[in-house]
């Protein structure tokens, strides 16, 4: 089917995951974030990240704004509120004004519902959105929260080799984190249908340090990425394929090259503890650093860099 | 493992968001009433140092002792009134931590708990903008 918008999507996934287990070199980056000193530009890009809460939305954009060490630990707790920055993304081309929000993973809260009317609604809309997920290894900040998930008899027999809490805590995750995408999407379709600028989006797969190998990346791809038949979407990818219809494929670019990406990443190698187990992190400083730099060059390609 | 009765945990889930929301509405009555406190020894603190002021200038013995117990009327005044807002503030604070608890639990199952237990689309919209009235943490603005 050549005129199939996912199939470059599924291909671009088909080519980073290798990427995952063996980084091979260093990739040349393509543009650099820098302070910005001009406070009266005004932004030539808009972009928003979301994600259910804990998937490491606030550790990503340090990331990319170089504010995170090897060897520094960034401080693992809840961002009370949205995070918005403004920055200058420079390029061999010339530089763009880039204004960005991290929007709280919990959107039916006070400062979530006060994100989303600001950047979202009244006629405002980011140009695109970097929506952040991890298959199932985000952080349960509320205890009770987390012993419920682990209490839970949703996924009873967990398969060979793991640990069931964690099976249970992920299944428990991955409930909420289709949830958290369907609002998501709801969002979108409101927000973008009263624009007719050119969209992207970006489905960054984080923490894949804690699931770094073939058939979990495998899997991650048939859950993640909108299949070659409708009929075998997965429930997430059927919500992602129900976006892109509504709004129109033509608004994403082309059949060809389209502005629509399922990338995997690690901003940071952080364990995955979950109740008396933990899962280690086998994020290597090369992985990261070639993942990152794909990331943001992906991001570069779609914001309207074409020689990108 | 026991099994959990069927519906149990929604059942909970409304217990707790209704405790959370007895809970918003006795922290945002505390602060109003500690916004009016805070007036009030605004209101003491400057009318105690304009009459002071206003004695001293006059001059003469009985202006003086009256002028001490102005300023002392008016500090002491003041400092039953950070005394009361200091204990309703650690009143508050406690209300406010128990509630962001209950509601950051809630928000949490909300989702797991409706599919489990398959609610209603409207019953959901319902529960999730109750819960949206509540903040993130404690630290949010």
């Amino acid at each position: 089917m050549p005129d199939d918008i996912w199939l470059p999507v599924r291909r671009r996934w088909a080519a980073l995951t290798p990427l995952v287990l063996r980084p091979g070199g260093p990739r040349e980056r393509k543009v650099r974030f820098r302070r910005r000193w001009n406070f009266f530009a005004t932004p030539d890009v808009a972009m928003a990240v979301t994600g259910m809460r804990g998937t490491g939305k606030s550790t990503l954009l340090k990331a990319i704004r170089g504010r995170l060490l090897f060897g520094d630990y960034p401080l693992g707790e809840e961002s009370p509120d949205a995070e918005s920055d403004r920055f200058v993304a420079v390029t061999e081309h010339g530089s763009k004004q880039v204004k960005s929000v991290v929007v709280p993973g919990q959107k039916d809260s006070a400062q979530g519902e006060r994100t989303l009317r600001k950047y979202f609604r009244n006629g405002r809309s980011p140009d695109g959105v970097v929506h952040v997920v991890s298959w199932g290894y985000s952080t349960i900040w509320d205890s009770t929260a987390e012993q419920v998930a682990i209490a839970s008899t949703a996924t009873g027999d967990a398969p060979e080799g793991v640990d069931p809490d964690v099976a249970r805590t992920r299944e428990y995750n991955r409930k909420g984190e289709l949830d958290d995408f369907r609002q998501t999407c709801a969002l979108l379709k409101e927000s973008w249908r009263g624009t007719r600028k050119r969209l992207w989006l970006v489905i960054a797969v984080a923490k894949v340090d804690l699931f770094q190998n073939a058939e979990s990346l495998r899997q991650a791809g048939r859950y993640y990425l909108p299949a070659e038949q409708p009929k075998d979407d997965s429930p997430f990818a059927r919500e992602l394929r129900a976006l892109v219809n509504h709004l129109g494929e033509e608004r994403f670019g082309t059949a060809e090259r389209p502005r629509i990406a399922v990338v995997p990443l690690v901003s940071f190698p952080e364990d995955y503890p979950v109740g008396e187990s933990v899962v280690q992190s086998t994020g290597k400083p090369d992985v990261i650093s070639v993942l990152l730099t794909t990331f943001i060059n992906t991001l570069w390609e779609f914001s309207g860099d074409d020689r990108a | 493992m026991i099994e959990p009765d069927r519906g149990a945990l929604g059942v909970e889930l409304e217990h707790a968001l209704v405790h959370a929301e007895t809970l918003l509405a006795a922290v945002d009555q505390a602060t109003w009433r500690l916004n009016v406190l805070r007036a009030w020894q605004l209101v003491f603190l400057l009318a105690g140092a304009a009459v002071t002021g206003g004695l001293v200038d006059a001059g003469g013995l009985a202006a003086a002792v009256a002028a001490v117990s102005v300023a002392a009327a008016s500090g002491g005044g003041v400092g039953v009134l950070f005394l009361a807002t200091t204990r309703m503030r650690g009143t508050r604070d406690r209300d406010a931590m128990v509630m962001v608890s209950l509601s950051r639990t809630a928000r949490d199952l909300l989702p797991v708990v409706a599919q489990d237990e398959q609610w209603s689309e409207l019953r959901l919209a319902t529960t999730r903008a109750r819960i949206a009235r509540f903040p993130i943490s404690e630290r949010s603005r």
